[in-house]
This record gives structure tokens, C-alpha cells and sequence, in this order.
């Protein structure tokens, strides 16, 4: 390329660069919240499961912000002192809102919106004993609720069976929590605890390894037991979980970004003993990161914290391109930059696409996070590689020295242990062997639950707070689907009396559906029918004793959703109507002491009603995960192949040899789970793919200069390999089980590639020349 | 709620009402303490829209640890038990309501106020009602209670008790405008002790 080329180039990068850092500054200055630690965006989307899908987020969504904090004592009045204290500490701070209870008025208010529809209002045993009772006891009834003393707020002749209050009192029975001296209370475990619900509010989530949330909620318990000695307090709360998960992410971010930086300086140092290579490889380095993140802003709008722990790791791989350039140079002082990197570019450029496709395999399964983590790298890589090939000719000028090191690991190679001669063979079936074992013992996991990382002790917090509110299950509902709101409400009348049997079996403890509340309209009119009958039997028999006028009549009014929607009494009922998803209408049926045995039941009751699902959302996605190893399994075989090709037309015959180590390698990282006991998982399967794309540069390299003299290739091998192995080493050391698998995999697979690959693409003079000859 | 004020209201029967009030002390100076009271009951109510009020008559007991046991036998076969656990209401063989204080803890607020009034402490009764009243002749007294927190005045606007030794009648006026009148006939604190039918029935 011409002298004006090469400007061009340089300059034109300038200004990616340029739009690159301003993109990053405006991303991280724009003050809402950037950094994603939801869990639940990393969930499969999986096309089939999209009302699923929809229906946990708008759960979530829902719960979002809230954390429910109880405190309790033995004795109430010192719960209530407790709960003061502790609720003084929160009122300080400024990221938490205190959520006013449920008041005396609030109360009031919702009945009374009800009171118009209450001939429509009735429940499924009020309608059976309305069918069923004869006149006579039902006047007999009326009679009894007409002789009390003290009546309800409804005149006796608007309801003479007393039928609003009891539906309302029946309703509300299951609820634990009642109102006690102005608070919302709760009995369990033998103490009296008193619920405080707190909203997070205030500045966007920051990523900087503070946990806030928790610090409060530890100062609160420091409060409460200071006025209650037996006080304990229980916190739990989405924003909880994540605040921890973004603080240990923060943590095993920086240490495996630092670390791994601090590796490859570190031995870049060894290697060249100089600044500039070492200021230069930097540099590259932050473009790429850069990058990364700009790529995932446009694409994602946010970015989760996982991919910016993996992205961590791509500090050991990005910096290949780099040390590869400072080896050539090293090697021959003689050339000029551009002159090398001309030479050297279709090597860089197959190593770099065999990268790139390894990480954009990763983005085949439907794990947003996993799409996010690819494309982070896959940008960063290229990136990475374009500062080398575009700036370094410019920034770089002055010769390289060669290091003791640099010319001790060069000369490393000539030494190195062949395969290709009978020795070799033995080496390679003992190995193959080795393998073979692993491989027997390996067993496959899909369970998603051991892929959990939450600490424990908030795990058991929720657990706790849970069974003491009665709260339902949050993995396993029941999705109802249909046409209209109508339609939906019918198919849940539809349903309920096959979930009533399980109820009796101890199976479930109860459900908590829309139509409790709102029946659909068919159902509605005849309940105004069946009061209507009730009420005129009634009459019949009391007129006359009791000198009754005129019977009054019985509203037919009909409540529907809309009207529901728009009064006080949506946010309680807001959490079962998903509204329309899709192209129909869905509602929830929440369901409370749901166990492991209960589940197959449940599914059977949900089988024949058509638009009714029954979501487990943990076994969906574990069979999911089960689903994509499979899949990827498959995938694996054909990415080998597609390497192949892409080896072929640029080595020829000699292709087997950078493929081979690679493929020893992946061989190996299985046997090594097996060894160990790990079962598979479609994370370690992924990360096969990883050492695919990577391990066979190191055979590319080799290739590229495969007498054993050239140093300087095994030299940028070596250093390479090392960083990339101790970048995703530390990689291993994560909490995140999906990370820790990552970090395994390629720790063996990346450094057996690399300790393989001389062996097999280092080859002496006379074959060479033999090859180019042909 | 209705029911639960209605129990309040029985353990007005009790000659134990003791107030911070002057009035207060100077009825319950002329009650007799008793720990078992019996008795016939006859209720008029008088409810808008019905011509002729309606009127039932019964028998009750009352057991000061034990609880209330309210029987109507006419017009209509029912009874009201009102213990410190339970509320249970039944109309002739059927059970229409059943209560729990742990199902429904408000009620135990409630039964509490009941028993803290047996007990004769009736600091709580004095929170939540406004209570006024006279002296009659060397015997008779009337008092008026009137509830002070929302929940109980939406039940009821006024209580009117009267009597002697024991209480005889008591007046309830709703917020409706209903009105029942309870008069107590033959009201007897012997035996003290109750006997076992008597005890089963509280079961």
C-alpha cells in the first residue's frame, strides 16, 4: 500500500477513535441508569415461551424496586418500637421511600367502589349455596341478619342476605398481614413482626462496589435491636439482589481487568524491556474496550454487568495483535512497520476472524447476555486489531531490542518436543488415552439452579419473608390466554374447579386469580339472577310477618375490567392482569405452596384447557439450556469443519497441523471435567468454542513461520498465550458459576494449545522447502 | 364487625364497668360484681322499610372468663357464641358464620376490649368511646356511650345503657336510623358457678 494509503488509514481511525471516546462520555455522563445488573435480562427469550417471557417480566417489573424489610419481636409493643427505629433510619435516607400501608380509608374507598356491583360480586361458594338452599332457609337467614342489633353499613333491604360482606370477608381471609395500631403486622415464628415496605427511589444505580441498600438495612437492624434486644429484621427485595450482584461483579471486574492487565505488561516487559510496546499494547487496549461498550450501547441500550466481568478477560486476548507486532519487529529491525504488517496481515487477519466467528457463535444462543458478551469482544477484538494496523505504523518508528527473555523463550523452540516423529505418536495415544478416560466419566447438568449465585444468606431472607407474608411462588404461575378480557376471565372460571381438588390434596395452598374478584360478565349475570331469585323467596315469606314494602330491586349492573382498572383497587389487582401480550389478552393465576411434587399435577390440571399454561419458569429454562448443549454440540462439529476451509485456502496440506493441537486441546478441557467430576454444561461448551477460534491462531502463527529458527512467532505465541490463559484464569475464580465454567475451559484448553501447537507446527528446513517447491 | 360490636355491647351487661370517669365509678359502685350472669332477653328492632318492628326473644349467659352465649328462639332458632378465640353464629342447624381471632386478628382487638372490661379495666373503653351519663334515684343509672374511632362509628352512633343492679335495657341506635331496643328480663347472677351443660356450650 502506498505512503497516502497508510494516512488515510491512520486518519480515518483517528476519527472512529474520536466518535468512540465521545459515544463513551456520553454514555457514562447521562446519568440514567447504564449499567444493567438485572438478572432477568440474561433469561433465554425464548420465541415459542414469548407470552411467558412477557408475563415474568411484567412480574418482575412490578416488584422491581420494592424491598419489604419485617421486623419482629416476641412482644408487639417492642416489634413496635423496633420498627420505629428502624424505620427512622430509612426515612434518612435518600435513596429509599417509605410506601404508606393500607389505611382505614383506602379501605373504605375500595368497598364502596364495589357496593354497586354487589349483586354481580359472588363467590364461587356463595353461588353454589344460593343454587342449592331452599327458600325457607334462605328467609330464614334473612331474618337472623335482620335481627341484629347492630347492622352493616348496607341497610338490611339492599343486601337481606348479607351476602357483600361475607364475599368480602371470605376474599380477603387468606391475607396475612392485617392492619394493628395504625401498622401492617404479621404473626409468625412465634414472634409478631411488623412489615415496612420501601421503594428505591432517587440517583441511578452506580457501579462502583458500594452497597448502599444493604447498609441500610444492616443500620436499621442495629436501631431496631437497640430498642427491642430479641429484635430480628428480615430484607428482601429484587433491588437488593442486584445491588449485591453488581458489588461482587465491580469486584471480580476489577480484579480480572487489573490482573490481567497487570499480567501482560508484566511480561510484555520480560519480552521487550521497553515503554513503548508496553504503552502502545495499552492503548490498543482501551480501544477495544471502548469499543465494546460502544457496540453494546448502540445494540442493547445498557450494559449488563457480566459482560463487562467477561469483558474483562478480552484485556489477555486483544493484546495477540499487539505482541505479535513488537515480536516481528523485534525479529527483524531491519524492516519498516508497514513493510511488516503488510507481510503479516492475511496471518493476523485469518487469526483475528477465527476469533471473532468463536465469539459470535456465542451469540447463537438466545441468552441476551451471552449476545452481549460476544459482542463486546468481537468488537474489541477488531478494534484492537485496527489500532495495530492502522496507528502503530505511526506511533512506533524506533527499533526493538531483543531481552534475555525474549531471546530465551525464542530459542525455546527449537527444543521443543515434536509429535510428528515416533516419540510424538506414543506422546499423542497416551494423551488420547487420557482423554478418553474424562470423557467416560463426564455426565451433563442442565439444571439452571446450579447455575445460582446469590449469596445465601439473601436467598434465605426471601425464603423466610416469603412464608411468613404468604406470598406466591414467583417461578411457577399459571398463564391464562384469550381473546377479549371477557374471554380470559371465562377461561379461568373455566379452570378453577380442576385446580380446586389439588387444594384438597394439600397439593397447593391456594390460588389467586382475577376472576375472584371480577367475574366475566356471563358469570356476573347470573349471579344477578341467582340474587334476584334469592331475594324474591325471601320476600315471599317475610312480607307479610314482618310488614315489608315492596322488594327493592336488584341492580343489574355488571362491573367490567375497565371500570376496575380505573379504581382504587388496581394496584392490588395489577399484578394478575398482564393486559394484552401479543395479539391477545393474558392474566396470571398466582399460586402459594406450590412444591417440587406439586408440579406434575398442576400440569395435568392445566392440560385440557385450551390458552391456559402452566410456567415453570426455572424447568423451562433449564431444559432450554439442555436444548442449546445439544444443539451446540452439533454446532461444534461444523465450526471445526468451517476452520478447516478457512485454514485450507491459505495452508493447504498443511492445515492439519495448526488444527490438530487445537482440536487435542478442546479434547482435553472435556477430559479435564470429567476428571473432575464437573458435569457439563452448555456454558463449557460454549467455551470450547472459545479455545476453537483462539487455539488454532496459535497454529496460524506458527504456520506462518513454521522453521524453528523464527523465534519471534513463538515468541508472540507464548507471551499471548500466557495472557490470554491468565486473564481467563482469573476469569475462573468468579462466583458467577456461567463465568467460573468460561474461566476453566479455556484456562486448560488455552494453555494446552499453546503448549501443543510447536509441537505439531514446527518442522524443519528441507520440508518446508519441499512444500513450497510443490 | 356487626357482630363484633354486638358483643361489645354485651359485656356492657356486665355490672363490672368501671370508668376513669366519675360517672363511671359511681355506676359501677351501684352494679353487682358478678362472675356468672343469666337471663331472657327480649329485642325490638325497628328497621326502615318494615311496618311492624321486629322483635325476637331468647335466653343468654354470660361467663366472665368463658364468653357470651346469645340465644334467640323466636322468631327464628339461632344462637351467638362470643369466646376470646372464636365468634361462631348459628341458625338453627346450620352454621352461618365462624370467626377466628387468628383468622381475623381485628377481632381480637375487639374480644380483648370485651375481656378487659370483665376484668374490669376498662382504660381501653374509655379510648375508643366517649362516655357520659347520670345517676337516677338511690339505684338507677344511665349511661351513653359514643364511639370515637371510625370503624365503630360507622357501625353504630349511640349506646344507651340502663339499669340497677344489673343492666335492663340497652338502646343502640345505627347510623342508618335502625333502632333496636334490648330489654333484660329476669336476670339472675346465681348460681355462680355455670354447670356443665353449661360449660359445653361454650366449646
Amino acid at each position: 500500500m502506498s505512503d497516502r494509503r497508510w494516512r488515510y488509514l491512520a486518519l480515518a481511525w483517528t476519527l472512529v477513535v474520536a466518535l468512540l471516546i465521545a459515544h463513551n462520555f456520553r454514555f457514562w455522563t447521562s446519568g440514567s441508569e447504564r449499567v444493567d445488573s438485572d438478572v432477568l435480562t440474561l433469561l433465554p427469550r425464548d420465541a415459542q415461551q414469548a407470552e411467558a417471557n412477557a408475563a415474568v417480566q411484567k412480574l418482575a417489573d412490578a416488584a422491581a424496586q420494592e424491598i419489604i424489610v419485617l421486623v419482629g419481636a416476641r412482644d408487639w409493643s417492642a416489634t413496635q418500637r423496633a420498627a420505629a427505629a428502624a424505620e427512622q433510619v430509612f426515612a434518612r435516607r435518600p435513596d429509599l421511600q417509605i410506601d404508606a400501608g393500607l389505611d382505614a380509608q383506602r379501605m373504605t374507598r375500595m368497598i364502596d367502589s364495589l357496593t354497586p356491583y354487589r349483586a354481580a360480586l359472588l363467590t364461587d361458594a356463595q353461588r353454589e349455596r344460593l343454587r342449592t338452599a331452599s327458600g325457607d332457609q334462605l328467609a330464614a337467614r334473612a331474618l337472623a341478619l335482620a335481627s341484629q342489633p347492630i347492622g352493616g353499613a348496607l341497610a338490611w333491604r339492599d343486601d337481606p342476605l348479607g351476602l357483600f360482606a361475607e364475599g368480602l370477608l371470605s376474599r380477603g381471609q387468606f391475607m396475612k398481614v392485617r392492619q394493628r395500631d395504625g401498622r401492617l403486622a404479621v404473626d409468625g415464628e412465634g414472634r409478631s413482626w411488623a412489615l415496612i415496605r420501601l421503594h428505591r427511589a432517587g440517583p441511578a444505580f452506580r457501579l462502583d462496589g458500594t452497597t448502599r441498600l444493604a447498609d441500610a438495612v444492616q443500620a436499621a437492624t442495629a436501631a431496631a435491636q437497640r430498642q427491642a434486644a430479641d429484635a430480628d429484621v428480615i430484607a428482601s427485595g429484587i433491588p437488593l439482589f442486584a445491588e449485591a450482584g453488581a458489588a461482587q461483579a465491580n469486584f471480580e471486574m476489577n480484579t480480572v481487568g487489573w490482573g490481567s492487565l497487570a499480567g501482560v505488561l508484566v511480561l510484555m516487559w520480560l519480552a521487550f524491556r521497553s515503554l513503548r510496546p508496553l504503552l502502545l499494547v495499552a492503548l490498543s487496549l482501551l480501544i477495544g474496550c471502548l469499543a465494546g461498550i460502544s457496540a453494546c450501547a448502540l445494540v442493547f441500550e445498557k450494559v449488563h454487568v457480566i459482560t463487562l466481568v467477561f469483558g474483562a478477560s478480552l484485556v489477555g486476548v486483544a493484546e495477540d495483535f499487539g505482541i505479535h507486532y513488537f515480536a516481528s519487529r523485534q525479529d527483524a529491525p531491519q524492516d519498516t512497520p508497514r513493510a511488516l504488517l503488510r507481510a503479516h496481515a492475511p496471518g493476523l487477519i485469518l487469526a483475528l476472524i477465527t476469533s471473532v466467528v468463536a465469539y459470535a457463535a456465542l451469540a447463537i444462543v438466545p441468552f441476551p447476555g451471552l449476545r452481549q458478551m460476544a459482542l463486546f469482544s468481537a468488537a474489541g477484538l477488531v478494534a484492537a486489531f485496527l489500532t495495530v494496523f492502522c496507528w502503530f505504523p505511526w506511533l512506533d518508528g524506533k527499533a526493538v531490542r531483543r531481552t534475555r527473555v525474549s531471546r530465551w523463550l525464542s530459542g525455546t523452540r527449537q527444543r521443543w518436543p515434536r509429535l510428528d516423529n515416533r516419540r510424538g505418536a506414543v506422546l499423542l495415544g497416551l494423551l488420547t488415552l487420557a482423554c478418553a478416560v474424562g470423557w467416560a466419566r463426564l455426565g451433563a447438568q442442565d439444571d439452571i439452579r446450579t447455575l445460582q449465585n446469590s449469596p445465601v444468606a439473601l436467598r434465605n431472607a426471601q425464603v423466610r419473608a416469603s412464608r411468613l407474608l404468604g406470598l406466591p411462588s414467583p417461578a411457577q404461575f399459571i398463564l391464562v390466554r384469550g381473546d377479549s378480557a371477557d374471554a380470559v376471565l371465562r377461561a379461568e372460571e373455566a379452570l378453577k374447579p380442576a385446580l380446586v381438588p389439588l387444594v384438597a390434596q394439600g397439593q397447593l395452598e391456594r390460588w389467586n386469580a382475577l376472576s375472584d374478584w371480577l367475574p366475566s360478565q356471563a358469570r356476573q349475570a347470573d349471579n344477578i339472577r341467582l340474587v334476584a331469585a334469592a331475594q324474591q323467596a325471601v320476600w315471599q315469606r317475610l312480607a307479610t310477618p314482618l310488614g315489608l314494602d315492596a322488594a327493592p330491586a336488584v341492580s343489574s349492573r355488571t362491573l367490567d375490567l375497565a371500570q376496575l382498572e380505573a379504581g382504587p383497587l388496581h394496584d392490588a389487582l395489577a399484578r394478575l392482569w398482564l393486559g394484552r401480550l401479543g395479539d391477545r389478552y393474558a392474566s396470571v393465576i398466582t399460586l402459594t405452596g406450590v412444591g417440587p411434587a406439586s408440579l406434575p399435577a398442576l400440569r395435568a390440571a392445566v392440560a385440557d384447557h385450551p390458552g391456559v399454561s402452566f410456567i415453570d419458569k426455572p424447568a423451562d429454562i433449564s431444559r432450554l439450556l439442555g436444548h442449546y448443549r445439544q444443539a451446540m454440540s452439533a454446532l461444534l462439529l461444523l465450526g471445526f469443519a468451517f476452520v478447516f476451509v478457512a485454514l485450507w485456502r491459505r495452508f493447504g496440506r498443511r492445515s492439519w497441523r495448526a488444527l490438530l493441537p487445537t482440536a487435542l486441546s478442546c479434547g482435553l478441557a472435556l477430559a479435564v471435567l470429567g476428571w473432575f467430576g464437573m458435569p457439563l454444561q452448555l456454558f463449557h461448551l460454549l467455551a470450547i468454542f472459545l479455545v476453537l477460534g483462539m487455539g488454532v491462531d496459535y497454529g496460524i502463527f506458527l504456520l506462518e513461520h513454521p522453521s524453528a529458527d523464527s523465534g519471534a512467532a513463538w515468541l508472540a505465541v507464548a507471551v499471548g498465550a500466557a495472557s490470554t490463559q491468565l486473564s481467563f484464569g482469573l476469569l475462573a475464580l468468579s462466583q458467577t458459576p456461567a463465568l467460573r465454567a468460561f474461566g476453566i475451559v479455556m484456562g486448560v484448553g488455552i494453555g494446552a494449545a499453546w503448549l501443543l501447537s510447536p509441537m505439531l507446527c514446527t518442522y524443519d528446513d528441507a520440508l518446508i522447502a519441499q512444500e513450497h517447491a510443490s | 364487625m356487626k357482630r363484633l360490636a354486638f358483643g361489645l355491647l354485651v359485656t356492657c351487661l356486665l355490672p363490672l364497668a368501671a370508668h376513669a370517669d366519675d360517672i363511671a365509678a359511681s355506676v359501677r359502685a351501684r352494679l353487682v360484681g358478678a362472675v356468672v350472669v343469666r337471663g331472657e332477653f327480649e329485642q325490638t328492632k325497628t328497621i326502615a322499610g318494615f311496618r311492624k318492628p321486629l322483635v325476637s326473644r331468647g335466653d343468654f349467659l354470660v361467663a366472665r372468663d368463658k364468653g357470651v352465649i346469645w340465644q334467640t328462639r323466636e322468631p327464628f332458632a339461632g344462637t351467638l357464641k362470643l369466646t376470646r378465640k372464636e365468634i361462631v353464629s348459628t341458625n338453627g342447624d346450620q352454621q352461618t358464620l365462624h370467626l377466628s381471632t387468628s383468622d381475623q386478628p381485628q377481632l381480637q382487638a375487639v374480644n380483648a376490649l370485651l375481656f378487659a372490661v370483665l376484668a374490669g379495666e376498662v382504660a381501653p373503653l374509655e379510648k375508643d368511646f366517649a362516655i357520659s351519663g347520670s345517676l337516677r334515684g338511690a339505684q338507677a343509672w344511665q349511661l351513653e356511650l359514643q364511639p370515637k374511632s371510625a370503624a365503630f362509628a360507622r357501625a353504630f352512633t349511640r349506646i344507651v345503657l340502663e339499669g340497677d343492679r344489673f343492666v335492663r335495657r340497652v338502646t343502640i341506635t345505627e347510623q342508618s336510623g335502625d333502632h333496636t331496643e334490648i330489654r333484660l328480663l329476669k336476670v339472675n347472677a346465681e348460681p355462680a358457678q355455670l354447670s356443665a351443660d353449661e360449660e359445653k356450650r361454650f366449646e
